[in-house]
């Protein structure tokens, strides 16, 4: 009831606060236009570096799929190791090696064969 | 700066055309929703200059938030109106509303007319002093309500309150406004 009469006091009041609102006024607009294409470009240049962002990661990635297809990174390593091995005999190689070696390529010495007389237990048949 | 366009074209599809890169999409935003904005905050702080910032403010979140806006989840407005009246609140806190009555701007007198204009001008004042001796939530709901006519489902969604919060917030409000306007009924034309 009392709201009633107030709603009815204040109605032409109400009515005259809508009737008049406040014009935000060109410059208002333009500034506030202003922010919007300021946070267009801003947005346009974040892009754009997601992008090489997103470049840089799939060429990561691409190194770490390679690691993964060599079993993992303890595979990787081992293999790593091996090949560094590799190098070095074949820079500083022990000199028994290349004592070895030596004979084997000058025929100097018959490799040793072992025949097994019993054709490893295998009847003549089956030979 | 173009009128409105297109005004058959929601505030969410121009929000998400904003998103995609469409400044033309922001001309009819900014066209259509500063003035809502600009004067719900004037009625909130009742001071252009402060507004104005305000404005600025809210709809440079707007553009910022566009990414993000879930289309057909809440209206772009109730959006804006809850951003608005939280950055006028922040600011009345700030400054802790110190300034007397007699300085608070009257809004920009540019337009002199026959006596029925000047009369809607002087109630509008009126209205807007008495409703900056309310308490901040009062003067939201009563302006959300009576200025915005917005329904009280939306406001309770805005303030972030039930509905009958929001009925005892507007009950309270107007009978304080009339309370404070009570000495000038005759010079108003209010009611008696």
């Amino acid at each position: 009831m009392t709201e009633t009469r107030d709603d009815d006091q204040l109605k032409d009041l109400f009515q005259a606060a809508r009737a008049c609102p406040q014009d935000p006024g060109a410059p208002l607009l333009a500034r506030v236009l202003q922010d919007a294409e300021a946070e267009l470009a801003a947005r346009q240049t974040s892009a754009g570096s997601r992008t090489v962002s997103v470049r840089q990661t799939t060429q990561r990635d691409w190194g770490t799929g390679w690691v993964r297809a060599l079993g993992g990174w303890p595979a990787a390593a081992g293999l790593s190791l091996a090949t560094c091995a590799g190098v070095w005999i074949g820079v500083a190689a022990p000199e028994a090696l290349t004592r070895t070696a030596q004979s084997v390529m000058s025929g100097g010495s018959e490799p040793d064969v072992f025949i097994f007389a019993d054709g490893f237990g295998l009847n003549e048949e089956a030979m | 700066m173009p009128f409105d366009t297109d005004p058959d074209v929601s505030d969410d599809v121009l929000l998400a055309r904003f998103a995609r890169g469409e400044a033309s999409a922001a001309r009819v935003l900014t066209q259509r929703l500063t003035p809502v904005v600009m004067a719900h905050a004037f009625r909130l702080l009742g001071n252009r200059a402060e507004a104005e910032d305000v404005t600025q403010d809210a709809m440079l979140r707007l553009w910022r938030m566009a990414p993000d806006w879930q289309p057909g989840t809440a209206r772009v407005t109730t959006w804006l109106y809850r951003v608005t009246a939280n950055l006028c609140i922040d600011r009345l806190r700030r400054t802790a509303r110190s300034a007397p009555l007699d300085t608070v701007d009257e809004p920009p007198d540019e337009r002199d007319g026959p006596a029925e204009t000047l009369q809607m001008r002087a109630r509008s004042a009126a209205l807007q002093r008495a409703l900056d001796t309310l308490p901040d939530r009062q003067r939201q709901a009563v302006v959300l309500r009576h200025i915005d006519e917005l329904s009280n489902p939306e406001i309770a969604g805005i303030m972030d309150i039930s509905v009958e919060a929001v009925e005892s917030l507007l009950a309270r409000g107007k009978r304080a406004l009339v309370a404070v306007l009570a000495g000038r009924k005759d010079d108003l034309g209010m009611l008696q």
